[in-house]
């Protein structure tokens, strides 16, 4: 007895592409979602639903994680989140994070496929070329960028990866003033600014909004439906289709395999908490890396004794980050002129800048390596947050008078400009960063019954 | 609760407070409703404001003592200033009662606001041989400097009372706190849209 052809866990930035695809082809599938079915219609800018309180996460005292970290005099230390408040969960809910993200689209480029013959074994790290080329990937980049709706503008730079088409399908969102302020003087350097690939609509289309340049919109869900989340870009769609129910809160918590080693069932808690099962002829597993590991490593059957697919012992290992780095430059309002002052004080449109001169590094001092993207943007405007870091004076509690004369300059002096430096999720990039080299024994090392994994971080 | 918005922690969790003048000279409107000195380029879009709760002390935690100790403590921690809200403008003490007893909240971040009351009251009898609430200014400047610099709870406590005054200055008026966006007018904060309505806000959304 078989429910349907195919059955995905998780409808986000996996699930969601794979369930558009399937029912649009025909096939007949079901979406099992763990978190709830928000629309449109619950997003608000909020700072606390969404930023302050465990709205579109779980409860940490129900549902942690623990997270080992080392410590060079004490080892390896584990705590969960439940006592850190270091969350874990990116977005439970129909469309998962990408509900929240704020939507950078960039393509691997060529060599990110063959880092291990381009740059060379890592000590310590276990780093293999892809199976799979940028050439292979090519056609499905350009498919997702039309089927997601991506702006931007494709310029020539020295990193620029090739593509089958010419730009992205739609122009780039409104700018903010500051982009060429950063243009003038990246060309001055000799660097080569590029607008920004971003799954947000710059005006209505595919039956979704345009972007309302809020100014609120990393970890925020989108009112408009501007923001290309898997929910809002995809599964509407699967839906329409007629061939895709998607059921939201419903926790898969374990797949059951028969004597061939074939997964036959989902088992899940629907939205009544009570019992169900989804029976498919393929299933989907589509979690993130946590989530996915975990419940294959609690699916153990006949032909499956350590968990699904594990029979190597590599399922919860080898865990990517993407590595990275931050920091901010401080605009004074008093050091500019009043027409200057008065644009950089504009709230709403996107810095849209990002540099990739330093896509690949080749240094005196640590030779050729990945580097990354360095992506240009004012710090996230929730003011409750930003209050609360004034709050010290090195280690000492301020209050009184003195804080609110920091809070007053903090937030009217001045705007801050941040950059943050994205080395996309390869061992070698993960290398330069000598205290998070992926090795074998990252990862997940054991689950702990259905409510927690273990992470180790180095 | 969720501290990051941004992909990566801020480099400093104690950003460097600039100095320098002030972009002209601010009006601070106690009387309210007057556009914000800042700009934006698309405004205008046809969301209604919405309703501001009111909100009102309950008392399910605290007794009257007690909640004249916390909204003292929190009037000493962010008082009034002659062109910026107090404790009591933004409905601190009503607002901390609020935030500790809504459903979800973690009882160790409940407990360490109701023991920090209850270990200020000793404190003070301890020290001063009085309650807290009749100490003048300076003592209770003295108490409370000793508890942050020189115990782990007080420190721990006090962050936690500067956090939820943060929560009432700067939230969406909706909840009762930041009333008639007093705490945004004064730091000349935008706030986004579209504001959330009085029946989706936190706890009502799922």
């Amino acid at each position: 007895m078989i429910d349907c052809d195919v059955c995905v866990i998780g409808s986000g930035a996996g699930g969601g592409p794979i369930a558009l695809t399937l029912a649009e082809a025909g096939y007949s599938v079901v979406v099992l979602e763990k978190g709830p079915w928000f629309t449109e219609q619950d997003f608000f800018k909020d700072e606390i639903a969404c930023c302050r309180r465990n709205t579109y996460s779980l409860n940490l005292q129900e549902e942690f994680h623990v997270v080992e970290e080392y410590d060079s005099d004490r080892g390896w230390l584990a705590r969960p989140t439940y006592d850190s408040g270091w969350d874990f969960w990116n977005g439970n809910m129909v469309g998962g994070s990408t509900n929240l993200m704020s939507g950078f689209f960039y393509r691997l480029k060529p060599k990110d496929f063959r880092l291990l013959s381009e740059f060379g074994a890592i000590d310590g790290a276990n780093i293999v070329d892809w199976p799979i080329s940028y050439d292979d990937l090519e056609p499905y980049y350009a498919k997702v960028e039309r089927e997601v709706g991506i702006s931007g503008r494709v310029v020539n730079h020295p990193n620029q990866e090739p593509r089958s088409t010419e730009d992205f399908p739609f122009a780039p969102t409104a700018e903010h003033p500051v982009a060429s302020w950063f243009d003038e003087a990246s060309e001055r350097d000799g660097l080569h600014p590029i607008p920004v690939p971003r799954a947000i609509l710059p005006h209505q289309a595919n039956g979704r909004g345009g972007c309302q340049y809020s100014g609120y919109c990393g970890s925020y869900g989108c009112s408009s439906g501007a923001k290309g989340s898997s929910r809002a870009a995809l599964l509407n769609r699967a839906g329409a289709s007629g061939n895709c129910d998607i059921r939201a809160n419903s926790h898969v918590y374990r797949l059951d395999s028969d004597a061939h080693g074939r997964v036959v069932r989902a088992n899940y808690y629907d939205n009544n908490g009570l019992p169900a099962a989804v029976h498919a002829d393929l299933f989907v597993i589509a979690c993130q890396a946590v989530e996915t590991s975990r419940l294959m490593l609690l699916s153990r059957g006949p032909r499956h004794p350590q968990g699904l697919a594990n029979n190597h012992g590599q399922v919860g290992k080898n865990l990517l980050f993407s590595a990275g780095g931050a920091g901010t430059g401080t605009f004074l309002y008093s050091k500019l002129e009043p027409k200057k002052a008065a644009a950089l004080n504009i709230q709403g449109p996107f810095v849209n800048r990002a540099l990739q001169d330093w896509y690949y590094v080749n240094d005196d001092e640590t030779g050729r390596m990945k580097g990354g993207t360095i992506e240009f943007l004012f710090r996230h405007p929730n003011p409750i947050g930003q209050a609360n870091r004034q709050k010290w004076e090195s280690d000492r509690l301020l209050w009184g008078k003195p804080l609110k004369q920091k809070l007053q300059s903090y937030f009217t002096d001045a705007r801050y400009l941040r950059f943050e430096v994205f080395s996309t999720g390869s061992p070698m990039t993960i290398a330069m960063y000598r205290s998070m080299k992926p090795q074998e024994t990252n990862g997940i090392l054991r689950s702990r019954g259905s409510r927690s994994a273990v992470i180790r971080i180095t | 609760m969720k501290q990051s918005n941004e992909s990566f922690p801020d480099e400093s969790s104690d950003d460097v407070s600039t100095g320098g003048g002030r972009l002209g000279r601010r009006s601070f409107l106690l009387r309210g409703g007057a556009a914000l000195a800042t700009v934006t380029a698309l405004a205008g879009l046809p969301y209604a404001l919405p309703k501001e709760l009111t909100r009102e002390f309950s008392f399910v935690l605290f007794s009257h003592l007690q909640q004249q100790t916390v909204s003292t403590v929190q009037e000493h921690l962010f008082p009034q200033g002659p062109d910026s809200p107090g404790a009591a403008d933004i409905n601190a003490a009503a607002y901390l009662e609020w935030a500790i007893t809504t459903p979800g909240t973690y009882p160790d971040t409940r407990n360490t606001i109701v023991n920090g009351v209850g270990r200020l009251q000793d404190a003070s009898r301890e020290r001063f041989d009085a309650v807290f609430v009749d100490l003048d200014d300076e003592r209770s400047e003295q108490l409370l400097r000793y508890l942050a610099d020189k115990t782990r709870w007080g420190r721990a406590w006090l962050s936690l009372m500067l956090y939820y005054i943060f929560e009432a200055l700067l939230s969406d008026p909706v909840y009762g706190s930041n009333p008639n966006e007093i705490g945004w007018r004064w730091l000349q904060h935008q706030p986004g849209f579209p504001r959330p309505p009085a029946d989706k806000i936190y706890g009502k959304l799922r």
